[in-house]
């Protein structure tokens, strides 16, 4: 047997066209280019073009997700509040990107199917509901893109680099020269410096040598004078 | 004796003589010195103004308060003036414009849009520029503007002159030019009606069929192209709120002319429904879609009122 319930759906007789509060946002994306490990703060406007004050609340958006990366944070302030008739309300949104991540990924929110932007929904519609039907809610939904960037160079990082390499280059040649150079040094010197004493040694030893055969050899006779002359002369 | 007397005689007349030559120019400068000098000094006014340029940045169908002050200055007149003011027809930008009625002055500061609206043609704002005078020599009042952003201007900078004069009866300076800008920003607005859907009546298992209720999302005031976006919470049985059914038993819809099943589930996040709200523009600055609804009741579903929350934003 097929059952047929009713449902009593009340009837709420609102056919007005009416127009009730009118809860606008600025036009456009939001784009944000956030270095690793770091965070951007992008505002934009909601407004209430009506003559009666709009409760609001946000609801936070919802990224994509990339495989072996962090999904960027996003925080929002304020997260609600009430929009006076004809006013305006700076809306902050500050995305922290992981530092973990890659450079050069993109996530969205509100482009893509299975995201979400940021909504800034009403608190309650203006016609309140005696708790039946459905309660149709207002919002405004505001899309966000978010792009990782390589942090900066960070020229103080370099320097402090350059300078730790040049003090390990220092130390190091210091180091060769005590080690390795100046020990050679030494040793050559000495080593000189014994060669210079056995040379001079063996010069000493020569000269001793000389003097002492010379001392053994008998003397030669002196040559008197005009020998020479004499010689010639018998030789003619 | 008689020769020293006639020296003497010769002297005396020398000296007579002298004197009496020495006497005549003296008498003839004194004489012909007294001019008689007039000067006629009429009535005067200068104007000027400072700042000489303002900038507002506004959205379509909103305002800035009346409260940019303008300094309007007499720098060497010498009579009172009161502050005549007028402006250019339009503040404009490309082929379109907003007309100088938007833009509103006031004799004093406002924390609100509202004074009198500038004009084309130079009105008395009965604001006194007092008399110069030898000890001051310049004077000034305080003028105050504001400007309200027609609804569905399209974005963009649109500049115009508002023009200052101070005059007393016929007496009238030159004016002084305002050269005013407005940027207008792009942005759009959400408004529904009617905010309470009642389905009716449903058998459990049956659906709304070809029955669709329809909510009209309008912008009344914006500039930009808008798209609906939509999403809502699962059925709750008001007599038990463990009891439910989900949201995708509602059904969306740009058309009503279709059947419940070929309508489009409900989700729990929002969705694009490609519905186009067309950006508002002056001549029509109140644009508006349709999205409809209808819903299916599972069949065993006790009896019973159930409610449902949906959310309908508007992005652009």
């Amino acid at each position: 047997m097929k059952h047929y319930i009713l449902f009593s759906f009340v009837f709420l007789a609102i056919f007005s066209t009416f127009v009730n509060a009118q809860l606008g946002e600025q036009a456009g994306p939001l784009f944000f280019n956030v270095t690793l490990g770091g965070s951007e703060t992008l505002n934009y406007t909601i407004l209430n073009g009506g003559d009666s004050p709009i409760g609001f609340r946000v609801v936070l958006p919802v990224l994509n997700s990339i495989p072996h990366n962090e999904t960027p944070t996003v925080s929002i302030s304020p997260m609600n509040g009430t929009l006076a008739p004809h006013s305006q309300q700076l809306i902050h949104v500050t995305v922290y990107m992981p530092s973990s991540d890659k450079p050069g990924l993109v996530w969205n929110g509100g482009v893509t199917p299975g995201t979400s932007g940021i909504q800034v929904i009403e608190v309650s519609p203006s016609q309140v509901s005696s708790g039946m039907g459905a309660t149709v809610y207002a919002g405004v939904l505001k899309a966000l893109t978010v792009e990782s960037a390589k942090p900066p160079l960070n020229i103080m990082l370099i320097i402090g680099i350059i300078l730790v390499v040049a003090v390990v280059v220092v130390i190091g040649i210091v180091i060769y020269y005590y080690k390795v150079v100046l020990p050679a040094r030494i040793r050559k010197a000495e080593a000189r410096r014994k060669e210079l004493a056995a040379v001079a040694q063996a010069a000493k030893a020569r000269k001793a040598k000389a003097r002492k055969k010379a001392k053994a050899r008998p003397k030669a006779k002196p040559r008197k004078r005009g020998a020479r002359k004499a010689a010639r002369r018998r030789r003619r | 004796m008689k020769r020293s007397l006639n020296w003497f005689i010769f002297a005396l007349v020398a000296s007579a003589v002298f004197f009496a030559l020495l006497s005549i120019p003296i008498n003839a400068a004194t004489s012909s010195g007294q001019v008689a000098a007039n000067v006629n000094v009429p009535g005067t006014l200068y104007t000027s103004i400072s700042p000489n340029s303002v900038a507002w940045s506004q959205y379509p169908g909103a305002s800035n308060a009346t409260n940019t002050l303008i300094t309007v200055f007499d720098n060497g007149g010498n009579i009172p003036g009161n502050i005549f003011i007028w402006g250019s027809t339009d503040l404009t930008y490309g082929t379109n414009n907003i007309a100088i009625g938007n833009v509103m002055w006031n004799p004093t500061a406002l924390t609100s849009y509202g004074g009198n609206a500038v004009t084309t043609t130079a009105v008395n704002t009965m604001i006194l520029v007092a008399k110069p005078t030898l000890t001051t020599p310049s004077t000034n009042s305080p003028i105050y503007l504001g400007i309200s952003i027609p609804s569905g201007t399209p974005a963009g900078l649109y500049t115009g002159s508002v023009y200052f004069e101070n005059e007393n009866g016929s007496v009238a300076s030159t004016s002084a030019t305002l050269s005013v800008t407005a940027n207008v920003q792009s942005t759009c607005y959400i408004s529904l009606s009617p905010t309470l859907i009642n389905f009716g009546t449903i058998a459990s298992g049956a659906n709304t069929g070809t029955t669709w209720n329809g909510i009209i999302d309008t912008d009344a005031n914006g500039n930009a192209q808008a798209t609906i976006n939509v999403y809502g919470s699962n059925w709750i049985y008001s007599s038990n709120t463990a009891i439910t059914f989900y949201v995708s038993n509602t059904m969306w819809s740009a058309s009503n002319t279709v059947s419940y099943s070929s309508g489009n589930g409900l989700t729990l996040s929002p969705v694009s429904t490609g519905i186009i709200i067309p950006a508002p523009t002056q001549s029509q600055p109140s644009t508006s879609n349709t999205i409809y609804f209808g819903v299916g009741v599972p069949g065993g579903a006790p009896v019973g009122a159930y409610t449902q929350n949906i959310i309908i934003e508007n992005s652009c």
